[in-house]
C-alpha cells in the first residue's frame, strides 16, 4: 500500500512540482532566457523527429 | 523550435494542433498548403513526438473528404429518405428556431432533448447546456453516459472528484479490461510503456488475450461482465491479510465496518466460481496491487458498461482510497478545477436550471447516478472544496438517461420528447436498442444534426448543419476538468464558408431566443480570452507562450478540506446512494439473460484501431485497414456450431440481431464473443436504410429493459450479455456495395 512517512510524501511531493515547473518551460513557445535554459538542460532543444512507416497512408485523394 | 517555423517546404504553414478523431487529444503539427491540410506530424517535442496514430495522420483524408458536407441541408422527402435541398446556414437557423420555439411552447422545453459528442465537437464551450439551462432543458444526453462520463459521475458518490491516475510516477497499473495499443488511447499505452521500462507492474484483467495483456505481469482472465466480484475478491484478500491503510480508513473513511460486513460475503471460491479466474491467482494479483508503492487503475470503458457498473466502478474508487493511492504522488490525483481556465462547468449555468425543471430530468427518479439529483445533492461539499457548486467533470455528471430519453421519445411518457439535435453525435448506433431510438427519432417534430459527414443519424433529421474539424478553429482543450491540463490547438485553415464550430452554432441559435446577453462573444477567441481571464491573458498571449501548461500540482488536499461528499470523508458506504433508497455498498449482480438457447457471453462496444465510435468507415486509407467488421470467436465455439474463419454469421441476443464476418482466434475466452462497435456502411447510402445502419451495429443487440440495465445509472450492460451465434450467407447487397 502507498503508506508513506511525511518526510517521504514531502520528498515526493515537491519532486513532483519540480518536473511540472520543468515541463511547462519544456512546452513552451517563448524565447525567454528561462525557457532556452531548462530546454538545453534536459534536452529539449532540438526537435524531435518521429519517423513511423506505420503512419503512413497512400498519397491517393479520397473520392 | 516552434510548430510557426516553416516545415522547409515552401508555401507551408504549421501550427501546433490536439487531435479530435479520437477522445484521447494526442497533440501534434498541422501543416498547410494552398488553404488545404496538406499534412499531420509528429510533435516537434521529444516528450510528445510518440503521441500520435494512424487515424491522426489520416486526418488530410479526413477534412479535405469530397464527401464532407459543405452546405446546410433542409429535408424534403419522408424523414430518413435521405432526400434534401440545400439552404443558406441564416435561413436553416432561422427555421430551426422557428420551430423549436414553437415545440417549446407546445409541450414545455423539458420537450427537447440533445445528444453530443464532446470528443468530436470539441469547441461547444458548454454553451449547449448554457443555452438549455436558458431555455428550461434538463434533457441533455452523450455518449460519456457510457463511457468515462459515468465514470466521473460515480467516482464523486465516493470521494467528491474524478481522479487521473498519475502514470508517470506509479508503480502498479492495473487495466481492468482496457487496451491502450498503439493506434488506440495511444499517449496512454506510451505512459503505460514508460512506467514499465522503469520497473512498473502491469495487472491485465481481461477475457481476452488482448496486446496489453501478452506483456502484463499478471493477466486475469475473468469472465465478462464480472468486474464488481472481482474487486470484492480483491478485497477481502486485502482485509483479511491487513493490506489496507489503517490510518487513512480511520481517519477519511466511512462505513468501513459495514464494507467488511459485505466482503465477507465473497470468499475467493465465490468469487473464483463467478470469474472463472482460479483463486490463488486473485489473490496474488490483490496482493501486488496493495503492496505498490504508488498504484494506478486507470479509467476503463469496460467497468462502465455492465449490469453492476455503478458497484464497480465505486469499488475501483474504494481500492484507490483503502490502499492509500488517493490523492498521492504516484497514486491517484485529485487535481480540481484549472485556476487559471474557466470551467465548462461555470459557462454551463447550471444554477440557472430552476430546480422544478432539474427534477424533470428523465431518469432523475429511476437512475439518478449522473443526474443532476446527484449533483444537487453535491453542490454544498463541491463548492466547500473545489470553489464552485457544479462539477460537470468529463461532461457526465448533470446528464439524463438516454434510454428514458429514448423511451419518452416512444411513448411520450412521462411527457413528450419531440425536438432532437444531435451534434457530432450518430446517436441511432450510440447507445443501447437501437430499434427503440429509431421509433423515437422517426416521433420527433424536429431533429436538427451537426456534422462534418452525412451519418445514419443525420439521414433522420430535418436539418443537417456542417461542422468545422481541428484545423479550422483556434482551442484550448481542458480535458473537461479531469486533468488540470491546458492544451492549444491553433487554426491552420479556413473552414467551408458555410459550416460551423459548435460555438456558433449555440450561439446564433441563443440570439435568436433572446439570450444574446448571456452569448456575448461574437468570435471563438472572444470566448476563449473570456475563459482565460482567470489568469489575466487572452488568447493570443496564451498562444505565443506555449503549447502546454499545467498548474502546480497539489496532493493530500484533504488534510485541509476533506472530500467533496457530504461527510467529508471517502464514503465507503455511500450516503448520497443511501439517500436515494439504494443499496450503499457495493456488489455483483448477476445475469440473468443466459440458456441453453442463448448459451453465449457476448461483450459490444470494442473499439478497433481505424475507427473511432461510429465514425470514419468513409475514410479509405483507414477503412482499407479494416475493411469488415469480425466477430472473434473461439477455435472449440467455432468448431461446435459448424462456423470457419471468414463465415458470416448472424448473431442474435434476445432483442436484435447482427450479421458480421467471423474471425476465429485462440486469444479469446472460450463462450464468450466479441463485437465491435458502431459499424455502418456509408457505402451503401441510397442502397439499404440509412447506409446499411442495422446489419451490423452493436446497438441492434443490447436490451434497455429495466433488469439489464446497471440499477443506480440505468447504463446498458455491454459486457457479458447472452446470445447465439448460427451459420449464415454473405449479405450479398453489402458485398455489391463494396465492389466484391
Amino acid at each position: 500500500m502507498t503508506q508513506r512517512s511525511r518526510l517521504a510524501h514531502w520528498i515526493a511531493e515537491r519532486r513532483a512540482r519540480l518536473m511540472t515547473a520543468l515541463a511547462n518551460r519544456m512546452f513552451a513557445t517563448d524565447n525567454s532566457v528561462r525557457t532556452r535554459l531548462v530546454k538545453r538542460l534536459t534536452g529539449v532543444n532540438e526537435a524531435a523527429e518521429h519517423v513511423d512507416p506505420e503512419l503512413e497512408h497512400p498519397e491517393e485523394p479520397e473520392h | 523550435m516552434n510548430a510557426n517555423a516553416k516545415t522547409g517546404q515552401p508555401g507551408t504553414h504549421t501550427r501546433y494542433s490536439v487531435c479530435t478523431i479520437c477522445d484521447i487529444g494526442c497533440q501534434f503539427r498541422s501543416v498547410a498548403k494552398d488553404g488545404q491540410l496538406a499534412k499531420v506530424v509528429a510533435h516537434d517535442n521529444p516528450m510528445l513526438a510518440k503521441n500520435i496514430c494512424y487515424k491522426g495522420t489520416a486526418a488530410p483524408h479526413i477534412h479535405n473528404h469530397g464527401e464532407r458536407l459543405r452546405k446546410p441541408l433542409k429535408r424534403v422527402g419522408e424523414r430518413g429518405s435521405d432526400q434534401w435541398e440545400e439552404i443558406s446556414y441564416e435561413q436553416a437557423m432561422d427555421e430551426i428556431a422557428e420551430r423549436l420555439s414553437g415545440i417549446v411552447d407546445r409541450h414545455g422545453p423539458e420537450s427537447f432533448a440533445v445528444s453530443t459528442s464532446g470528443w468530436n465537437t470539441q469547441t461547444t464551450h458548454a454553451l449547449d447546456r448554457r443555452f438549455m439551462n436558458l431555455l428550461g432543458s434538463p434533457n441533455w444526453i452523450s455518449g460519456v453516459a457510457l463511457c468515462a462520463g459515468n465514470t466521473a459521475a460515480v467516482n464523486k458518490l465516493t470521494y467528491g472528484w474524478f481522479p487521473m491516475g498519475d502514470l508517470a510516477n506509479t508503480n502498479c497499473i492495473v487495466l481492468f479490461g482496457h487496451n491502450p495499443r498503439k493506434h488506440s488511447w495511444t499517449p496512454i499505452y506510451n505512459a503505460i510503456n514508460a512506467a514499465r521500462a522503469r520497473g512498473a507492474k502491469v495487472i491485465v484483467l481481461d477475457p481476452r488475450v488482448s496486446d496489453q495483456a501478452e506483456t502484463a505481469d499478471l493477466h486475469l482472465r475473468l469472465n465478462a461482465g464480472t468486474d464488481a466480484a472481482m474487486c470484492l475478491g480483491w478485497l477481502k484478500v486485502i482485509f483479511d491479510e491487513e493490506l489496507y491503510d489503517k490510518e487513512f480508513v480511520a481517519n477519511w473513511c466511512t462505513g468501513f465496518e459495514e464494507l467488511r460486513e459485505r466482503v465477507n460475503e465473497y470468499p475467493l471460491e465465490r468469487v473464483e466460481a463467478i470469474t472463472g479466474v482460479d483463486r490463488e491467482l486473485i489473490a496474488t494479483a490483490a496482493r501486488l496491487y496493495a503492496r505498490a508503492d504508488g498504484a494506478v487503475i486507470p479509467w476503463t470503458p469496460i467497468t462502465d458498461q455492465q449490469l453492476s457498473s455503478t458497484s464497480a466502478i465505486r469499488l475501483h474508487s474504494i481500492l484507490r482510497a483503502v490502499t492509500g493511492n488517493l490523492d498521492v504522488v504516484g497514486g491517484e490525483t485529485l487535481g480540481g478545477f484549472n485556476p487559471n481556465y474557466i470551467s465548462e462547468s461555470e459557462l454551463g449555468l447550471h444554477e440557472r436550471l430552476p430546480l422544478e425543471q432539474k427534477e424533470k430530468q428523465l431518469g432523475f427518479d429511476d437512475y439518478p447516478a449522473f443526474t443532476y439529483r446527484v449533483a444537487e445533492m453535491l453542490k454544498e461539499p463541491c463548492e466547500r472544496v473545489w470553489g464552485f457548486p457544479y462539477a460537470d467533470q468529463v461532461m457526465g455528471c448533470h446528464m439524463a438517461n438516454p434510454t428514458s430519453v429514448f423511451r419518452a421519445m416512444v411513448t411520450e411518457e412521462p411527457y413528450p420528447i419531440k425536438a432532437f439535435f444531435a451534434l457530432g453525435n450518430n446517436a441511432l448506433l450510440s447507445y443501447a436498442n437501437q430499434n427503440q431510438i429509431y421509433k423515437g427519432l422517426m416521433n420527433q417534430e424536429l431533429i436538427v444534426a451537426h456534422e462534418i459527414f452525412m451519418t445514419p443519424t443525420a439521414m433522420l433529421a430535418d436539418y443537417v448543419l456542417p461542422g468545422d474539424v481541428f484545423s479550422e478553429r483556434n482551442h484550448i482543450a481542458d480535458s473537461w476538468s479531469w486533468t488540470t491540463r491546458l492544451t492549444l490547438s491553433q487554426k491552420v485553415v479556413e473552414a467551408p464558408p458555410e459550416a460551423s464550430s459548435t460555438f456558433q452554432f449555440w450561439t446564433d441559435l441563443a440570439r435568436r431566443f433572446g439570450f444574446g446577453n448571456e452569448f456575448p462573444w461574437q468570435t471563438m477567441e472572444q470566448i476563449l480570452d473570456h475563459r482565460l481571464s482567470k489568469s489575466n491573458r487572452t488568447f493570443a498571449e496564451f498562444e505565443a507562450s506555449a503549447f502546454m501548461e499545467a498548474p502546480q500540482p497539489e496532493f493530500r488536499k484533504y488534510l485541509k478540506t476533506g472530500f467533496a461528499t457530504p461527510s467529508g470523508k471517502v464514503e465507503l458506504k455511500s450516503s448520497l446512494l443511501e439517500e436515494m433508497g439504494f443499496d450503499p455498498l457495493p456488489y455483483y449482480r448477476e445475469t440473468t439473460d443466459g440458456s441453453a438457447e442463448y448459451p453465449y457471453k457476448v461483450f459490444t462496444g470494442v473499439r478497433e484501431d481505424p475507427f473511432f465510435q461510429t465514425g470514419q468507415r468513409n475514410i479509405k486509407v483507414l477503412r482499407d485497414r479494416c475493411p469488415l467488421p469480425s466477430l472473434f470467436l473461439h477455435p472449440t465455439d467455432a468448431e461446435k456450431e459448424g462456423i470457419r474463419d471468414g463465415d458470416w454469421a448472424r448473431l442474435i441476443s434476445r432483442v436484435g440481431a447482427v450479421v458480421a464476418q467471423v474471425s476465429v482466434q485462440d486469444t479469446m475466452k472460450e463462450g464468450h464473443i466479441r463485437v465491435p462497435h458502431g459499424w455502418w456502411y456509408p457505402e451503401m447510402r441510397g442502397k439499404a436504410d440509412l447506409g446499411g445502419a442495422f446489419i451490423s451495429s452493436d446497438a441492434m443487440l443490447s436490451d434497455d429493459d429495466h433488469e439489464q440495465l446497471d440499477y443506480e445509472q440505468g447504463v446498458p450492460n455491454f459486457k457479458g450479455f447472452a446470445a447465439r451465434i448460427e451459420k449464415t450467407e454473405p449479405p450479398e447487397d453489402l458485398l455489391a456495395a463494396q465492389g466484391a
